[in-house]
């Protein structure tokens, strides 16, 4: 069965071939195109489900939480040790201290990010959010428990603070709350609003921070006083009185930036960073107390970008200029200032922990020696006054970890009674790493969370140095499983055998073989993350195969630090496979108000290394891949600076020379949000290196083709969605029932563009349904020219849209209906017409040697229908086939986080309420109001991917068969057959009971020979 | 006679036309698409750049034809609240340096309806072109153009009622004008007298390799077509409307909603009874027939007997 299956498609290819494109196996073979499209159709059912044994033998689900920006560790009392995290991803997260996994973990909303982390009684983690919400957490199963609003003063300071004491009376010691003026005081058991004081109302103080002394009920607010001057405010726990303002003034503006404050003291940086000032906290006094420190009095060459850190360290401050941290010890009892630390380099400082009695210890990381792979750090732990020294270790980490930017330090005893510690470190690339007795105890990639742009390499071909025989089992061990899998299926095998078959599933050899496969699922996934690090990942199980952070885009000192854009594909070799790798490139923007733009860097997605790397002195704002690649084949690739002039790259004769012959057919196009208009350009003349002072690339000039101006006042653009450029059409025509032929418009310059009316649009209920009007457009990119224009009363967006073939599928929102609605628009050439039937299509003037001008007059028939919807959608993705002989599904990524596989054939617009007979047997579908959605439908079953935010098709080399990876926070990945697995066996084939039956049938010959010959000589005998 | 009559009754209502026509100045359009299709048209040399003023009888004129289910009434209300009103917006031309100037003029018809209702919509239709004659120069400039293969680029005002700084641009390769003998087509989006985007290519043919043909003389053809109306339909309750019954299908209201359910014909109802009692009676007949020739012993199958018991021992030994 597979081999004749593979034989009929190959056969197709092959014919396809010979006769020179693709179009003409569509045009010379349509009889047998329909053989295969019925064959598809009647594998094809709408259940694409798997089974519950099925379950990761082809797909895998990551997790991750993000980079961490809060950490407490709970590691006291008899439970499990665990550290609670929140993240820039504005995740929560308990994790196992013993192996860094996720108990538990939740996301908030995109908005809801979390400023504060606390734990209280050891077992409810309070969180609080955006300065008004806070939340409490059931440590143990991650369960909330209460959540409270409270009012706040947006762009204040904000912080959680717990109690000492407990004002309601419930054993439970209650939490305060500042934001802005606001101090609130909520209950630690469920959250009921205890008190809540105005200080900028009542005493005129904007609270910085409240820190608790020594004594009970009873804190202390400071805060700026005017420009210059440090308030203190004492706040009585028990009723939120607030005492007399204590305030002292200094000759010099002050730095608002930060405020360092202890239960001792207050630290403020003058704003021209020449004087230290330091403010004592004696409740005694019936004043504040400002020591003035000059900044070169401590050191001699303090730079020029000083600044406070916001280290909570106790009995010191710190501060970072230039490449330089500095540690300064403070006096509680005068105020004076000391040096104590003065290091060079990358430092990172931990807040001071709070050990047994009044003793505080502060980690420090040095990086000290760059190795080739392993970076070595310094670890170093202080004690109280940090001139003693508790603990000093080296570490190792990879080198693509990049340096240490945060570190958490956690106290723990040792087996002989002392105190160890350990530091949970958070790395360049986002990374999470558990550190202990110098030893890298545990290391989350939490980078892959914050995933920029993913795309594909193929893996290296099977050399005589990797063997994968030795891989593979013997046959013995081979026909063991098979005689397993068969027990299996007739329900005759143990547990213990049910087990070791399943198993064997999940861990086939061959799925992680870094070397590529027959079928085309073993491919390496490239994604580039927010930190600047690209990552293979092996698509047979996810793991990580290299890691580079990016050495170009690192920021380093004095110059910018680079944003990551785009990841491209630069070189895919075809011809050379065997001695040239894949090169991606990345793309990346610099932080504004350097002369440096972007940077361009080109990896080698086989060994993970950085080959080269260009600074460009321009903006890169959109790059256009040119079907053209030169003799090494790198792709040439045109990148459009703010100017929109075009810069070729590889900036080389070759590709200049390739360049020139085809400049007349490159255009490009810009969207321009902010005016509401659409323009296109083609290219102009090379201008003469000479005459430019830019040196990078060689340089064109372009010129406006067209302009599309949408009303401003009634439509906004909202979504603009391309077909993928490496999108493989398989035939150009659509065959009815009738036999007549509908001609597909297949354009590669096609985009869609949807509208929505601006007013109200993106505030959720305020719109009304008489003003608002979706305008959805099909736009031909090299002429300018609309194509298609049609208006959607009454709807609204967010508008998530995919174009592929000659259609396009848009999901909006019907303010009228309060419902989602998708519409589908197929587009047909019909200046064709007149090869209607099959025979003229194969006999006709037309065919796919003659090149299709958009200069030409086209006659179009677009045909549209809609259709309700259950689902808000995150994003939308179609499956791709290496062929596109292959039925196409809808990938939609619910509001839910899981990616939902719709089979195109829901969204044609003609389905009809009645189909005739000839249409059912075409495999149209009768028309329905809603797009059902059957729940066997979730490619994701059971998991999901939180905060979806993107999916990439890829197609396998297998027809039937497109790879799905789709990434959020966390990562997924699996296979889908629109059309069912028609090329190939299924995985749970028997091939030990195809090979008894056959040893059986052979037996049985043989035997029934004999007695047939016995019998035939008795009978003569007779 | 009565014939007589009509055919000067025909040639008095073509008089007519022609002459309203010619007072008119605008006689050659093509009434019967004239709401979707703008107008195909020569280019008559003269430019008419000032604003007409409120012109009834256009109005009337462009009423009868769109709005012939009104009511007089309404007809008269319709009129009160709406205008329509001549406009003018330039056409420009660049020839490949970038500088626009301007080589033409479109005229047109406001349309304003439903002032009142606060529901205001502006059409504009009857669109035609006036081409300026095209200097020396400039057809020096067209002939470079088609040399180099460049783009001959055409800008129209975004807003058509008050042309102001935005505007659309559309271009076409020189070549493919040329090829086509300058006739020329526009596709204009309009949405309430704003221009969105304008389609423009030459009437004819033009793919690459594109051949380097000169006009002959520069008088170009215009045919211009306003697009972009096109609403899509409501997706309304569909399936509470009458669902198109088959023969016997009927509706049956169960605990899951209405559904459709095929009636059963007579035949697939009591097949199961039918079939049975059918045998039944055949059996019954045939027993019925045999009945009288075992009643009435023959010597016919008497004489048959023995050479069938001989046929049949001698198949039976042969099989053995």
């Amino acid at each position: 069965m597979r081999h004749w299956i593979g034989c009929f498609v190959k056969g197709i290819r092959i014919f396809g071939e010979a006769r020179g494109g693709w179009m003409v196996v569509a045009m010379a073979s349509p009889r047998l195109l329909l053989l295969v499209v019925a064959v598809a159709l009647f594998l094809s059912s709408p259940c694409h489900a798997i089974y519950e044994d099925q379950v990761g033998v082809r797909d895998w689900h990551q997790q991750y939480i993000g980079r961490v920006k809060h950490a407490v560790f709970q590691t006291q009392g008899a439970g499990r040790k665990r550290v609670v995290v929140a993240t820039e991803e504005n995740a929560l997260a308990s994790l196992n201290l013993r192996t860094g996994e996720i108990y538990w973990r939740h996301v908030f909303g995109a908005t809801d990010s979390i400023d504060a982390l606390e734990v209280s009684m050891g077992k409810y983690v309070i969180t609080l959010s955006k300065g008004h919400i806070v939340r409490a957490w059931h440590l143990p199963d991650g369960a909330l428990l209460w959540e409270t609003r409270i009012h706040a003063n947006l762009g204040f300071n904000l912080g959680l603070v717990k109690m000492p004491v407990d004002i309601d009376d419930d054993k439970i010691n209650d939490l305060l709350v500042f934001s802005g003026s606001f101090l609130t005081a909520i209950s630690g058991a469920d959250g009921t609003l205890l008190w809540q004081v105005d200080a900028a109302a009542s005493k005129n103080i904007f609270i910085e921070k409240v820190v608790l002394p020594t004594e009970e009920s009873k804190a202390y607010g400071v805060g700026f006083y005017g420009i210059n001057g440090l308030a203190l405010v004492e706040i009585d726990l028990k009723t939120g009185d607030l005492s007399e303002l204590k305030t002292a003034e200094t000759a010099g503006i002050l730095s608002t930036d930060h405020l360092h404050v202890t239960k001792d003291f207050a630290v403020a940086l003058h704003s021209d960073a020449e004087n230290l000032v330091v403010a004592l906290i004696n409740p005694s006094s019936e004043s504040l107390t400002l020591v003035e420190t000059p900044v070169r009095s401590l050191l001699t060459n303090p730079g020029t970008t000083l600044k406070l850190l916001s280290t909570k360290l106790e009995g010191a401050i710190s501060l970072s200029s230039d490449d330089q941290t500095v540690i300064l010890a403070v006096d509680s009892s005068s105020g004076k200032l000391s040096l104590v630390e003065r290091l060079t380099g990358a430092v990172t400082v931990s807040d001071s922990l709070s050990v047994l009695d009044e003793k505080h210890a502060t980690a420090m990381i040095e990086f000290s020696v760059e190795g080739n792979a392993q970076n070595v750090f310094n670890l170093r732990v202080h004690g109280t006054d940090f001139s003693d020294e508790i603990q000093k270790e080296t570490v190792k980490l990879p080198s693509h970890r990049g340096l240490v930017q945060k570190v958490f330090l956690n106290a723990y005893v040792r087996t002989d009674r002392s105190h160890g510690f350990r530091a949970l470190v958070v790395g360049e690339d986002d990374s999470l790493s558990l550190l202990q007795q110098g030893e890298v105890v545990w290391t989350r990639e939490d980078g892959l969370a914050s995933i920029v742009e993913a795309t594909t390499a193929e893996l290296p071909l099977e050399r005589d140095g990797v063997s994968v025989a030795e891989v593979e089992h013997d046959l013995a061990e081979w026909l063991k499983g098979h005689i397993m899998k068969l027990k299996a299926t007739l329900f005759l095998a143990t547990p213990d055998e049910l087990a070791a078959v399943q198993k064997a599933r999940l861990n086939l050899a061959d799925k992680t073989k870094p070397t590529r496969d027959h079928n085309g699922f073993r491919k390496l996934l490239l994604v580039l993350t927010k930190s600047g690090k690209i990552s293979a990942l092996h698509t047979g199980d996810g793991h990580v195969v290299w890691s580079l952070l990016v050495p170009s885009l690192r920021a380093s000192y004095g110059g910018p630090a680079f944003v990551p854009r785009k990841l491209l594909q630069w070189q895919v070799p075809h011809q050379h496979a065997l001695d040239e790798n894949p090169v991606v490139l990345i793309i990346a923007q610099a932080d504004p108000g350097y002369d440096v733009k972007s940077a361009l860097s080109w990896v080698d997605a086989h060994k993970g290394t950085e080959l080269q790397s260009v600074k460009l002195s321009f903006p890169v704002m959109r790059v256009v891949s040119i079907p053209l690649t030169d003799s090494s084949e790198q792709r040439l690739h045109l990148l459009i600076d703010n100017l929109r002039r075009g810069h070729l790259f590889p900036a080389t004769e070759e590709s200049l020379a390739l360049f020139l012959k085809y400049k007349e057919n490159a255009y490009f196009y810009e969207v321009d949000d902010a005016d509401q208009k659409m323009h296109g350009y083609g290219m102009k003349d090379l201008v003469d290196p000479n005459l430019v002072d830019i040196k990078e690339g060689y340089v064109f000039e372009t010129e406006k083709l067209w302009s599309i101006v949408f009303p401003s006042e009634t439509e906004a653009i909202t979504a603009v969605v391309t077909r993928r450029p490496d999108e493989v059409s398989h035939t150009q025509t659509k065959v009815l029932p009738n036999r007549d032929v509908l001609f597909k418009y297949l354009n590669k310059n096609l985009v869609f563009v949807a509208t929505v009316t601006p007013k109200n649009k993106d505030v959720v209920g305020t719109a009304n349904p008489e003003d608002s009007t979706l305008v959805a457009y099909l736009i031909d990119t090299v002429s300018g020219r609309i194509l298609h224009r049609i208006s959607h009363p009454n709807m609204q967006g967010p508008v998530h849209a995919v174009v592929s073939e000659n259609w396009v599928v848009y999901h909006y929102f019907n303010l009228r209906q309060r419902r989602y609605e998708m519409s589908v628009l197929e587009i047909y050439d019909q200046s064709r017409l007149p090869d209607k039937g099959v025979v003229q299509l194969m006999l006709g003037q037309h065919n796919s040697s003659v090149p299709i001008s958009s200069y030409s007059p086209i006659n179009l028939e677009v045909k549209g229908q809609s259709y309700y919807f259950t689902f808000t959608l995150k994003s939308m993705a179609v499956t791709s086939t290496a062929k596109g002989i292959t039925a196409k599904q809808l990938l939609l990524g619910t509001v839910t986080d899981q990616v939902l596989a719709l089979d195109k054939r829901l969204f044609d617009p003609r389905r009809t309420p009645t189909p005739t007979p000839a249409e059912l047997e075409e495999g149209l579908l009768p028309l329905t109001d809603s797009i059902p959605i059957n729940p066997q439908s979730y490619l994701t079953h059971s998991y999901q991917v939180e905060g979806l935010r993107g999916m990439l098709t890829i197609p396998a080399r297998l027809e039937s068969t497109s790879l799905v990876f789709a990434y959020g926070l966390d990562l997924f990945y699996t296979h889908t057959a629109p059309s069912k697995i028609y090329d190939s066996l299924t995985e749970d084939f028997s091939y030990a009971l195809l090979l008894i039956t056959i040893i059986a049938l052979l037996v049985a010959i043989v035997v029934t020979y004999v007695l047939s010959e016995r019998r035939e000589l008795a009978e003569k005998w007779k | 006679m009565v014939a007589m009559k009509r055919v000067v009754l025909v040639f008095v209502l073509v008089a007519a036309i022609a002459v309203c026509g010619v007072v008119s100045f605008q006689s050659d359009e093509l009434p019967e698409d004239a709401e979707e299709w703008g107008l195909v048209g020569e280019a008559p040399p003269v430019i008419k750049t000032k604003v007409a003023e409120k012109v009834e009888a256009e109005a009337e004129v462009e009423e009868d034809y769109s709005d012939g289910v009104l009511s007089k009434a309404g007809r008269k209300g319709a009129r009160a609240a709406s205008g329509a009103k001549k406009i003018t917006f330039p056409l420009e031309h660049s020839l490949g340096d970038g500088k626009f100037e301007q080589i033409g003029t479109f005229t047109g018809i406001l349309r304003t309806s439903g002032v009142e209702s606060g529901n205001e919509r502006q059409v504009i239709t009857k669109l035609r072109l006036a081409r300026n004659v095209m200097t020396t120069a400039e057809k020096q400039a067209f002939e470079n153009l088609v040399k180099n293969d460049g783009f001959y680029t055409v800008r129209i005002p975004a807003n058509l009622i008050k042309p102001r700084r935005k505007q659309v641009l559309a271009s076409v390769k020189a070549r493919c004008l040329a090829a086509a003998n300058l006739k020329e087509r526009f596709d204009l989006f309009m949405e309430q007298g704003n221009l969105i985007g304008v389609g423009y290519a030459p009437i004819g043919d033009c793919s690459y390799p594109r051949p380097q043909v000169f006009p002959k003389d520069y008088a170009f053809e215009t045919l211009i077509v306003a697009k972009g109306n096109e609403q899509a339909p409501r997706l309304g309750p569909r399936f509470e409307e009458v669902v198109p019954l088959r023969p016997g299908e009927k509706l049956v209201e169960g605990e899951e909603g209405i559904k459709v359910v095929v009636e059963k014909t007579f035949w697939q109802k009591y097949w199961i009874y039918i079939v049975p009692f059918g045998f039944i009676v055949i059996n019954a007949l045939s027993q019925l027939a045999n009945l009288p020739e075992e009643g009435q012993p023959g010597q016919g199958p008497a004489i048959n007997a023995p050479s069938q018991r001989t046929g049949g021992s001698g198949g039976g030994r042969n099989r053995r």
